[in-house]
């Protein structure tokens, strides 16, 4: 009997539904007394700080204790590690409690406590977390996976357990890759459950579940996406991962659930901040934009208009490793208002935002700038009137003269730098009629069409450059860490990261259209405010 | 339906439990399909694979106990009133097909008569359907080849394969294969679907305990699937499609929608069918599926309803089941 690929699918298929029929939670309650220390001393001075917590003053200063803290109860690295940003964390400490004796002099003492708590906690070189796993003699070989929330200390975590005897054979995931692979014999969770996505726990792929979380911390858990029923009708055990009973420590131990002193930053609150911090009002146009958090620390704008697409990749795609069958169906644009947690976004890291332009500008030759200087001009005289009339008064003037899709929304669209213009013949007469450049309109319209080819044919070039650097590159590395690197070698396009994006904003925002798609340093950018 | 089994490379084993569920659960929720109101069932799942592939080959051998005219006119009219005004139709009167488009409807005589517009114009005319004929109206497909051959061909029937008789039971093989019938629409990424549908082998024992391969392909018939001109009893669907297979063979009478953006991106094009929808718990829009789910029970619950044939849910797995009113 031929065991084929099928076959080999349905049996993975039935792993699953084994490894939840056998499952086993197991809590390891770890200490970490200087870390706790830190914890409460932080806790004193917000407390201490009041509404004054939210100043600019502090938030640097607090986004620095959460994330260490955060990255130290869920990455098992020792605390002076370098890529948990230790050192730098204490200089900017420091320097706060310098400034804090004029500034703030009734907290001197709550902030110097914080310091000095930091710097014992940042001195101490146990790796606590891993060295509770090496307690429970765990098997040391590839059946044992440590789930990394954060993809981008996949790697580091992956070559710190190998100097390690008791680890050197496990191996580091994170949660996607380990939700979309085999099921394991023993996975390892580091922090409070309440930090990772909940099919985890609701469908573990491990038989032997070990949540590993300071003692200190709260870890009660319930599923947040659950079928409204008052009772339910059908019967259904529930997964050990999913209960609470575990949750149980020594008499004197004080659960703590405070998000606020250790937690990952909800960067939607920051959302704001960087609006502000990218929003350059000098450059006038403006587009609405939504904030994407990604995979290491960064972040990008990305136009809100409906139309307004962003390439993705889908590691999800089954890829024939000797045909390359399914790698085309890999790469799609998708509307930026479908952009969901999990996807993968391909954007420009070395050259600017819009990657597109510059192959199209490649391919429009000689004309390149004329052509743009001709866009520009009629999109410059339509903006100047709605700056003058107002968007909604524009509106209405374009629909009187035959435009058929003039409503405020795609007025922006078409003012933006990012968009060609109107596809629709009679929108574009209405625009040039009202400008008062009636008598270019076949020049220009020929401009704009000019314009859209270079656009797509760069787009396919693009795509198909991308195609033969990702059909040779192991995407393993993007599934791990959540981000990586393409050069397009000769595209004029620099190169492109693909980034797994952590959170979507909910709230809209007003941005320099020139700011558009090009991601920053989260950490930059708050440490540049 | 006799016991299925599946290969573990070595031998044929007999499906595990999971796998027994969904079958068992495709056959219950089309056992209780009725005309007065919509059935819904919503189930969450540690993964997709295999998932919908299995409930709408339950939902095809259950209903392939029901005579196609049994199925069509009752549900079939109920869809025919519902249908938007300007659907275009043939109607087939004393033994002539006439084009058309459908006109709404009207009761006379406590009867409810499809009303189509044969004729436009100024003096237009009207054919008034009863639900007795109303397999003389045929909803025109929007990708239906209207051309007729110019000569006459022709292509020999297959016989049903043992394991699909196995499957659905003698008695029923002989009309199965024979008439073309949508008793299941599948919406889904169709890679997966295909593979899972026609690549994975399984087998049922004959009374001299020799097994019959097949693949689920044999007894769900999905059309897609298959040859041009072949019966089928299911139709697949992309997720990229943005409207409903039309003609009167493809409504469906089961939609099951594969994934969380099947349920979210399709099913405003099945208002009337009743719904499975398998949610993967690891999909991206997981979250926005349960809201749209539990929305949807709130807005137009009925009747909660329990299959006692349903007993043991797999660890893992969530349902929740009940009645709208149509």
């Amino acid at each position: 009997m031929n065991h084929d690929l099928s076959s080999a699918q349905f049996l993975r298929t039935s792993r699953i539904y084994d490894c939840l029929r056998r499952v086993s939670t197991t809590r390891i309650w770890v200490r970490f007394p200087e870390l706790n220390r830190l914890s409460e001393c932080f806790r004193k001075l917000k407390s201490g700080l009041g509404e004054n917590a939210d100043d600019d003053y502090w938030a640097m200063f607090n986004w620095r204790i959460r994330r260490y803290q955060f990255l130290l109860s869920c990455v098992p690295l020792p605390p002076n590690h370098a890529s948990l940003g230790g050192s730098a964390t204490l200089g900017v400490l420091r320097d706060r409690l310098l400034g804090c004796s004029q500034s703030y002099p009734a907290h001197s003492d709550r902030v110097n406590d914080v310091v000095t708590a930091f710097k014992s906690a940042f001195q101490n070189e146990a790796n606590y977390l891993l060295q509770g796993v090496i307690d429970q003699t765990i098997e040391n070989d590839s059946g044992t996976v440590l789930v990394i929330r954060e993809g981008q200390f996949v790697g580091v975590v992956q070559q710190d357990i190998l100097l390690n005897a008791a680890t050197n054979k496990m191996r580091v995931m994170s949660p996607k890759q380990i939700s979309t692979g085999e099921c394991c014999r023993n996975i390892v969770i580091f922090g409070p459950r309440r930090w990772y996505p909940e099919y985890m726990f609701t469908a573990p792929r491990g038989e032997n579940v070990y949540l590993t979380c300071y003692d200190w911390l709260s870890d009660r858990w319930s599923s947040q996406h659950v079928f409204l029923r008052a009772t339910h009708v059908y019967a259904n055990r529930g997964i050990s991962t999913e209960q609470n009973v575990l949750d149980t420590r020594g008499p004197d131990k004080e659960a703590s659930d405070d998000d606020d002193i250790i937690a990952e930053i909800d960067l939607s609150q920051l959302a704001v901040h960087f609006a502000q911090s990218r929003d350059d009002s000098s450059e006038g146009e403006q587009v609405d934009a939504i904030l994407l958090f990604l995979e290491g620390d960064a972040a990008v704008f990305v136009d809100a208009s409906e139309d307004s697409k962003t390439m993705t990749i889908n590691l999800d795609v089954d890829v024939s490793p000797e045909t390359g069958v399914g790698n085309r169906s890999r790469f799609r644009r998708i509307p930026n208002v479908n952009i969901h947690i999990g996807d993968y976004v391909i954007l420009r890291t070395k050259g600017g935002g819009d990657y597109l332009r510059p192959v199209a500008d490649r391919f429009l030759g000689q004309n390149a700038q004329k052509a743009r200087a001709c866009q520009q001009e009629w999109k410059y005289r339509l903006s100047a009137l709605v700056r003058a009339d107002g968007a909604l008064a524009t509106s209405i003037a374009l629909l009187d003269r035959g435009s058929i899709r003039a409503d405020e929304n795609n007025l922006r669209t078409w003012i933006s730098n990012g968009n060609i213009g109107p596809q629709d013949f009679r929108d574009f007469e209405a625009i040039m009629e009202l400008i008062g450049s009636s008598e270019h309109i076949a020049e220009y319209w020929s401009n704009a069409q000019l314009i859209r080819s270079a656009h797509m044919r760069a787009g396919m070039y693009i795509r198909r450059s991308l195609l033969k650097v990702v059909a040779a590159a192991d995407l393993s590395t993007l599934g791990l860490t959540g981000q990586m690197e393409f050069e397009l070698p000769g595209t004029a396009a620099g190169s492109l990261t693909a980034f797994r994006v952590r959170s979507v904003s909910e709230k809209r925002f007003k941005i320099a259209s020139s700011r558009i798609a090009e991601p920053f340093e989260v950490f930059e950018m708050l440490e540049t405010s | 339906m006799n016991e299925l089994y599946y290969s573990d490379g070595v031998r044929w084993l007999p499906l595990p439990q999971w796998a027994r569920f969904f079958l068992n659960l495709g056959e219950a929720l089309a056992s209780d399909i009725s005309t007065s109101r919509r059935l819904v069932a919503t189930i969450a799942v540690p993964t997709r694979s295999y998932t919908a592939a299995l409930l709408a080959c339950g939902v095809v051998v259950q209903r392939s106990s029901l005579p196609a005219a049994t199925i069509a006119v009752q549900e079939y009219f109920q869809l025919l009133i519902q249908a938007e005004k300007g659907t275009p139709v043939t109607v087939l009167k004393k033994g002539v097909r006439h084009k058309g488009v459908i006109d709404g409807y009207f009761m006379a005589h406590e009867t409810t008569w499809l009303r189509v517009k044969i004729r436009g114009g100024d003096l237009g005319a009207w054919a008034c359907v009863g639900e007795d004929d109303a397999l003389n109206v045929e909803l025109v497909s929007d990708q239906q080849d209207e051309s007729i051959p110019k000569r006459i061909t022709a292509k020999a029937v297959m016989p049903l394969s043992a394991f699909a008789e196995s499957l659905i039971g003698p008695e029923r093989a002989a009309s199965f294969g024979m008439v073309s019938r949508c008793d299941c629409v599948i919406v889904g990424h169709l890679t997966n679907l295909k593979s899972e549908i026609l690549e994975t082998r399984f087998a049922v024992r004959d009374q001299a305990g020799a097994f019959n391969h097949g693949v689920l392909q044999d007894v769900l018939r999905v059309r897609d699937f298959l040859d041009l001109g072949e019966h089928f009893r299911s139709v697949s669907m992309a997720l990229s499609k943005r409207s409903a297979p039309k003609a009167s063979t493809l409504t469906p009478s089961v939609v099951v929608f594969d994934g969380c953006t099947a349920f979210l991106r399709s099913r405003g094009l099945f208002p009337s069918a009743n719904w499975i929808a398998v949610l993967d718990n690891r999909d991206a829009t997981f979250a926005d599926a349960m809201t749209a789910c539990n929305q949807d029970y709130v807005k137009r619950k009925a009747d909660d309803i329990r299959f006692d044939s349903v007993l043991d849910l797999p660890d893992g797995i969530d349902l929740v089941t009940y009645y709208e009113s149509r």
